[in-house]
């Protein structure tokens, strides 16, 4: 018989770093957001620019021009899918259950989220957050509930009607 | 002797209880008494030398703190085996002296450092730079522009790291050109990265690339994790070239160097000389998945940080993986 549970290899559990961990955690992630929020911008940006007239003529510089747009334009979709990712298959799942053993987690999913928000990437209307943020005010830590509250708020006043 | 001795242990119990209370003619006699020094009086001696440098005495005070080093240098001799204790009582005996003894101060530290190995001997050289950075230091400097041993380097490297803001660079420059002539006959690859460290620390901004472009190959040479990470990374980023990079990070690959990979790893992506892609991924997912907090962020930094911020953000795959392991739901089954 197993007396103890098998060591985990998420870090949630070990207790003693957490908090700079979360701080270090944040600002890195404030800066991957930021990053991709100018990246795209710039990418947009190249693909909206019309070709040189001058050089216009020239067969291989429309070919080149034509493979950059269409680079451009991918990488813009691409980063969505990954932002589409981060909202479905981490953050969602991080604020399941939020309880005793998940406490960490649902903090730092929680402050992806409004770093994303802030970032102009919003979830829109959505049944499974909204029970996610219903579950995470009814939970038992203070911060937590104070965290969910903060952005239910924020999500509510910026047109997320449905919270 | 017996006599010497049984003063020195009254001098002892004296200093402990009372320090200021021993007067100056005791100190003297004590000194002028114990001509054949044992072991228990090394002690006493040491807290003469002590209580005669609070006295801020004349000169005689000096010549009798000297006179009392000499015969620490002579005990020191006969019993190496108490080299560690010895250092520290000779650092004692290396304050009370005089400025103008300063070679006097380098014979010392000299046979001090072949009894007490690299460590302690950087302990004095920290205290001998203190005490030359009181005394006249641009004299003092000038003098340790013929550098001719491997202690003299220490100490120069010591007095340029603890107050590079008083060097002017006519005089730092001069240093440079000695200390680069002179840190080949420093064998020990760690003490010498030490004194490079040194001397780019506090160079000023004009001369650095020159000064690099120069302390290059000596720090390619000492291409190990310790020094990786002794070098920060303000330093790593000048030093490192695609070459250099590329080779490096070949060099690091085993598990145990993993932070010093990563180190590197992240000036290379931070500078662009390497895309993420093309970094050892067995590596990256090792430093992923560590139990430690600080390589898992360190490896988060290397993926996120990049020089323009504004170029397209590579691997999406392996943030993705980063989040999936580092943020896995616990069911507790």
């Amino acid at each position: 018989m197993r007396i103890c549970k098998p060591r985990q290899p998420a870090w949630f559990f070990l207790t003693h770093p957490l908090r700079s961990f979360r701080s270090i955690f944040r600002v890195l992630f404030g800066k991957l957001v930021e990053r991709i929020q100018h990246s795209v911008a710039s990418s947009r940006r190249q693909a909206a620019k019309p070709p040189s007239k001058i050089k216009g003529s020239d067969a291989s510089y429309i070919d080149a021009f034509e493979r950059a747009r269409v680079d451009c334009l991918d990488y813009v979709e691409k980063t969505e899918t990954f932002v589409n990712d981060l909202f479905t298959s981490v953050i969602l799942p991080a604020l399941e259950m939020p309880r005793s053993t998940s406490h960490p987690r649902v903090l730092l999913a929680l402050d992806m989220l409004q770093q994303l928000n802030d970032a102009g990437y919003k979830r829109g209307p959505d049944g499974i957050l909204t029970d996610r943020l219903l579950a995470c005010l009814a939970s038992e830590f203070t911060d937590v509930r104070q965290f969910a509250l903060k952005m239910s708020v924020g999500l509510h006043r910026s047109g997320c009607s449905s919270y | 002797m017996s006599e010497s001795a049984n003063q020195a242990g009254d001098i002892v119990e004296l200093t402990s209880s009372r320090p200021s209370s021993i007067p100056l003619e005791v100190l003297q006699q004590t000194l002028d008494s114990s001509s054949d020094v044992q072991a228990s009086d090394i002690d006493a001696l040491a807290l003469v030398i002590k209580r005669l440098q609070q006295l801020k005495g004349s000169r005689k005070d000096v010549e009798a703190a000297t006179r009392a080093s000499a015969l620490l240098r002579h005990e020191l001799l006969e019993q190496p085996d108490r080299a560690a204790r010895l250092v520290v009582i000779l650092q004692v005996s290396i304050d009370s002296l005089d400025p103008k003894l300063y070679h006097r101060g380098l014979e010392l530290l000299q046979v001090t450092s072949a009894l007490a190995g690299d460590r302690k001997q950087h302990a004095i050289a920290v205290a001998m730079a203190q005490r030359v950075l009181n005394a006249d230091l641009e004299e003092t400097l000038r003098r340790g522009q013929q550098i001719k041993r491997k202690s003299d380097l220490m100490i120069i490297g010591e007095v340029v790291k603890v107050a590079p803001a008083l060097l002017s660079d006519e005089i730092q420059q001069l240093l440079l050109d000695n200390m680069i002539r002179s840190l080949k006959q420093v064998e020990s690859t760690a003490l010498r990265t030490k004194i490079i460290l040194g001397l780019l620390s506090c160079s000023s901004p004009g001369t650095n690339d020159n000064q690099i472009a120069r302390l290059q190959p000596f720090l390619q040479d000492a291409s190990d994790p310790l020094t990786i990470q002794a070098l920060s990374r303000s330093i790593l980023p000048k030093i490192l070239n695609l070459d250099a990079a590329k080779s490096t990070l070949r060099m690091l690959q085993h598990p145990r160097h993993l932070v010093s990979w990563l180190a590197v790893a992240s000036v290379c992506t931070y500078k662009s000389i390497l895309r993420m892609n093309g970094l050892d991924q067995r590596q990256l997912r090792l430093a992923m998945m560590h139990l430690d907090d600080g390589i898992r962020l360190a490896s988060f930094e290397t993926m996120v940080t990049c020089a323009a911020i504004s170029q397209p953000l590579e691997g999406y795959d392996i943030i993705l993986e980063w989040f999936g392991s580092n943020m896995r739901v616990y069911n507790g089954s």
